[in-house]
């Protein structure tokens, strides 16, 4: 048989306009001739894939689209599903970073011991505790208590060094005012007029009055002069000795304690 | 598994499926494409092995279905996983990882295991072909197409204007060994 018979008796077969003579002739070829069988084999499948392949093509587009879309639709509702914790998570990553921003600007100021001495020291409210409350009259002229009372109104209205004059005219006087409490006053005084060191000089005089508040002052003295340790000394002695100041000084110290690390 | 949803049975699906009902295809995509993802990504593959696995699976299903014999005797849930896990172990086998599979179940052969494994080799050759075939310069491929239809020969002389049977012969059998010498240098062709 020719390969173009052959080849027609193949197309008839497979089409299914085959005789009964011609079916019987290629399952008879089939059995007895491997290459014709192969040849049986392509055709059909050639045949299948020309009916089906412009078919498989769409519905494979159709997968493809079907994939697109679905997966656009998935992504869709999984961003609306965690938009809440999306908002959450935000929120809290915000007071995370304004913490952080707080916690960093308050570490920022403990860099400076200036801004430290700002923070921390305040002036007593009276230079002279409980004088205010006696009175002062004209007529019961007393020197001294003149001076006090001086020095004190001048403390109140931060004249410093008017208060150093008056604390000088005591300091002068005979019989002699309580050097001690001299000595502290004007230790204050000076604190309060930025003169730490002459202020220091003072509070060395002082042994026996105000243990607790000179012990704070002096560490105060020694911040505003940055002398770091010797502060930090004073504030464990506060912490340790109970003192009224006690947690201003713990306060202070863990700050130094840090800018120290 | 998720259910697809309760107006659609198997049947009404399959019948989709046969005329290529877009809503119907979506159905099964949400129903049953996660499932394949999950045995194919538990099995050595990815997302692209998972695309390329579920898109044979549902083109094997459509040619199964279009068959005339074709008959559901199981859930359409356990064909479409069967055929996805067929697709994906010839897959590997191809690759030379066909150990890789875990799943057993595989080596199990009931009538509609082999019907499934048949239909995944016609579709495997198919695809072959149809790939090497539109590679063909367009008068092979019409004149293949005009071959292999109910034209008659004297129809094909006239419609290509060819002088006579002969030519038309000697031009049949070069586009057909193009078609196959171009199939033979596909590797993923040759064991087909």
């Amino acid at each position: 048989m020719m390969p173009h018979e052959q080849h027609e008796l193949i197309k008839r077969y497979i089409l299914d306009i085959a005789d009964q003579h011609e079916r019987d002739e290629v399952e008879s070829l089939v059995s007895t001739d491997p290459a014709f069988a192969a040849e049986l084999e392509f055709q059909t499948q050639l045949l299948h894939t020309l009916k089906q392949g412009p078919a498989m093509d769409d519905l494979r587009d159709q997968l493809n689209q079907i994939h697109q879309q679905q997966k656009a639709r998935k992504a869709h509702y999984s961003i609306r599903r965690i938009f809440p914790m999306l908002a959450v998570a935000a929120a809290l990553a915000l007071l995370i970073v304004a913490g952080w921003w707080f916690l960093l600007r308050e570490d920022a100021s403990v860099t400076s011991s200036s801004d430290l001495y700002a923070a921390y020291f305040s002036p007593p409210e009276e230079l002279i505790p409980g004088l205010t409350t006696r009175e002062f009259k004209d007529q019961d002229f007393n020197q001294e208590l003149h001076f006090w009372h001086s020095a004190e109104a001048a403390y109140s209205q931060a004249n410093y060094g008017a208060v150093l004059l008056y604390l000088d005219s005591l300091n002068s006087l005979d019989p002699p005012v309580n050097r001690e409490k001299l000595a502290w006053y004007r230790g204050i005084t000076l604190l309060c007029n930025d003169q730490p060191e002459e202020a220091l000089a003072w509070f060395d005089q002082v042994v026996n009055i105000y243990p607790e508040e000179r012990t704070w002052y002096k560490a105060m003295a020694n911040l505003r002069l940055a002398k770091l340790n010797e502060t930090r000394q004073l504030l464990q002695q506060i912490v340790d000795e109970s003192h009224g100041r006690k947690k201003r000084a713990k306060e202070l110290f863990e700050i130094l304690k840090r800018k120290n690390e | 598994m998720k259910a697809h949803p309760a107006p659609y049975k198997d049947d009404d699906l399959i019948r989709g499926l046969m005329v290529r009902d877009n809503r119907i295809i979506t159905i099964l995509y949400d129903t049953y494409r996660v499932v394949v993802e999950d045995y194919i990504r538990k099995n050595s593959g990815n997302e692209q092995d998972a695309d390329d696995v579920w898109q044979d699976t549902v083109i094997v299903l459509y040619q199964m279905v279009q068959e005339a014999d074709f008959k559901l005797t199981s859930t359409l849930k356990t064909l479409i996983f069967g055929i996805a896990r067929r697709v994906w172990l010839r897959k590997l086998g191809h690759k030379g990882l066909e150990e890789r599979v875990r799943s057993e179940q595989l080596l199990t052969y009931s009538p509609e295991q082999i019907d499934m494994t048949h239909a995944i080799e016609a579709f495997e050759k198919r695809q072959c072909l149809w790939k090497h075939f539109k590679q063909l310069p367009e008068g092979c491929q019409k004149l293949l197409q005009a071959d292999l239809s109910h034209m008659t020969t004297e129809e094909i002389l006239e419609a290509f204007q060819f002088g006579s049977k002969e030519y038309l012969y000697k031009r049949r059998s070069i586009c057909t060994d193009k078609l196959k010498t171009s199939i033979q240098s596909d590797t993923d062709c040759i064991n087909l």
